[in-house]
């Protein structure tokens, strides 16, 4: 099960409330790289994974996603408190405003609502575990991009460090394809799927 | 921010002599691997310099403000990261026994911080007669990273 533990992973501090800036950051909140999707692919793949070593790291990465969630969360709530009439009314954030006031909703920065479709679970370990590569691959990138784009340094803290994360975790699903390997026939390791037939 | 040896060579780890065709390939890191120290690896985002892969050169530097909250956050990542490292390398003795040392730390500050902050989870066991969970701002807020 989960428990809630009442604080964050890395302290989340923003001086300077910037609805537009918030809009970018949301990308990473419901975003097709986001850390919704992580957390769902990661949390979800495990049931079907075969071997302690992956399960493992699929349920303790994908559970740090999770912090990671609440972290961009706190980033998207703190850039839209206080807001004045002025910063509701700009056209960049007057649609987000509309319909969801200054609340956190799982959606893309072009404004696409959070989907199951932006990610998969194939119930193939090989498959998914290069699929978790490819995920981590595309976050870091979408970093590097706000990191390229904002200009706010209490952000740009935080967003250095969820960027470094998305490094630590493919080389960790890399050494798990490579534990993946090592259990498979030598000589084809795709001879058959060890999910459903070992 | 310097590994403690500045001799060692990061980004270090091990591929088999063949490597499969048709197969991605990431290599190893080796075990027990360089480390910063505890206050650095948070801020930077991993406790191994092998890792530390920063944007254009952007980094941050400055340690994080001391505080109750951080310390904690900081034995709670250095857990963390030993964690997924010990899933890929589960028979790495002296990064079990560091896992171990930073668990009992952060047990260590746990109740400490409990005692003046309340609880962090439900289940952690409270002195306070009242019901404190609701006390604290939430970590979200902005007042919730206050240094103190």
């Amino acid at each position: 099960m989960f428990s809630y533990n009442k604080k964050l992973q890395y302290p989340v501090k923003i001086k300077n409330p910037n609805p537009n800036l918030a809009k970018i950051i949301l990308t990473q909140y419901g975003g097709p790289d986001g850390e919704l999707g992580a957390s769902l692919r990661y949390l979800s793949q495990r049931y079907s994974m075969p071997f302690d070593e992956l399960r493992g790291l699929l349920t303790d990465i994908g559970t740090e996603e999770l912090g990671h969630l609440e972290m961009i969360g706190a980033i998207v709530h703190q850039l839209t408190r206080n807001l004045n009439g002025n910063q509701m009314k700009d056209p960049a954030f007057a649609p987000y405003f509309v319909d969801h006031t200054a609340g956190v909703y799982p959606a893309a920065a072009v404004g696409t609502p959070w989907s199951a479709a932006t990610m998969q679970v194939t119930g193939d370990p090989m498959a998914d575990l290069v699929e978790d590569l490819a995920a981590e691959q595309k976050a870091r990138v979408t970093y590097d991009n706000i990191l390229r784009i904002c200009d706010d340094p209490d952000v740009n803290d935080v967003i250095r460090f969820l960027r470094e994360r998305e490094i630590v975790h493919f080389q960790r699903f890399g050494e798990a394809v490579q534990l993946l390997r090592d259990k498979l026939n030598q000589k084809n390791v795709y001879y058959m799927n060890p999910a459903i037939d070992l | 921010m310097q590994p403690k040896n500045k001799n060692i060579v990061t980004g270090i780890g091990k591929l088999p002599a063949l490597a499969p065709l048709a197969n991605p390939y990431v290599p190893f890191q080796v075990d027990d691997p360089e480390q910063y120290e505890r206050n650095c690896g948070l801020v930077r985002g991993t406790i191994y310099p092998g890792l530390d892969l920063p944007f254009m050169g952007m980094v941050n530097k400055e340690p994080l403000p001391q505080s109750a909250l951080t310390q904690l956050q900081e034995l709670d990542f250095a857990v963390q990261e030993l964690a997924l490292y010990l899933d890929t390398h589960r028979d790495d003795k002296e990064a079990l026994a560091l896992y171990r040392r930073y668990q009992q730390m952060y047990r260590d500050h746990c109740m400490a911080y409990t005692e003046t902050h309340g609880p962090l989870n439900h289940t952690e066991p409270v002195t306070s007669e009242e019901y404190s969970w609701l006390n604290d701002p939430w970590p979200w807020e902005y007042c919730a990273n206050k240094e103190d």
